[in-house]
């Protein structure tokens, strides 16, 4: 990529940044929404490697989310 | 000392997953680990503890960016709620004084190199909030969850 193609592609990833706090408060609404599934099954009989499995899937699942988005991951331009 | 860890360890005391020292036995009134060693405390502390102090950095980096000096008599007024607030007993009496001590740090940064900040600073400073939203997504379920006792 040249410097034109870049500085093209981050007014591109600018603008879809740019596109509104809905987003946002959809991945918080999602994230919320796990950890009450978190919090729901820590009240159900369950084998500790079994729910730690749960568990912890969940919660890549959620690092995925705010490392995407809240840490704008998503958006990053590909320089290489 | 008689209860120095190297000494311990040496007259055979260790932790029940590992293998104890042959010819050796611990002596009897630290046999069992668990009794001695205040594990879950200690880690449950710390995690949490450290997260806290992190939190409040947090709090106080969002609030430098977003308000500059402004957010300086904001700080003070927090610590003092959180210093008189407390009682004398509490871990917080004391922890509260972070809040003075970052109150004085800002006004020497922000007096020695005054500037607006800007999109990047915010960026940053989001960036650092989010990392530490991220430890508690594990913290979280390790600390709380998988120790619930269920009735």
């Amino acid at each position: 990529m040249d410097t034109t193609q870049i500085a093209l592609a981050e007014r591109a990833a600018e603008e879809q940044r740019h596109h509104g706090k809905a987003l946002f408060f959809w991945v918080w609404g999602a994230l919320l929404a796990m950890t009450a599934v978190e919090v729901y099954l820590t009240y159900q009989r369950m084998q500790p490697v079994k729910m730690l499995t749960i568990l912890m899937g969940l919660s890549l699942i959620k690092a995925a989310l705010i490392i995407g988005y809240f840490m704008h991951l998503k958006y990053e331009v590909n320089r290489a | 000392m008689d209860e120095e860890w190297s000494n311990l360890i040496s007259e055979g005391l260790s932790l029940p997953m590992f293998p104890k020292v042959p010819g050796q036995e611990a002596v009897s009134e630290f046999a069992d680990v668990s009794k001695t060693v205040p594990q879950f405390a200690a880690t449950f502390f710390g995690l949490t503890g450290m997260h806290m102090l992190h939190v409040t950095l947090g709090v106080i980096y969002l609030g430098v960016v977003a308000l500059r000096r402004k957010f300086i008599p904001i700080l003070l007024v927090l610590w003092l709620v959180a210093w008189l607030g407390t009682p004398a007993y509490s871990p917080f009496h004391y922890g509260a004084h972070v809040l003075l001590i970052a109150a004085i740090v800002c006004g020497i940064i922000l007096w020695l190199k005054p500037k607006l900040y800007d999109s990047s600073d915010v960026e940053v400073a989001g960036l650092y909030w989010h990392f530490v939203d991220l430890v508690w997504m594990f913290i979280f379920p390790l600390v709380y969850l998988m120790s619930a006792k269920i009735l």
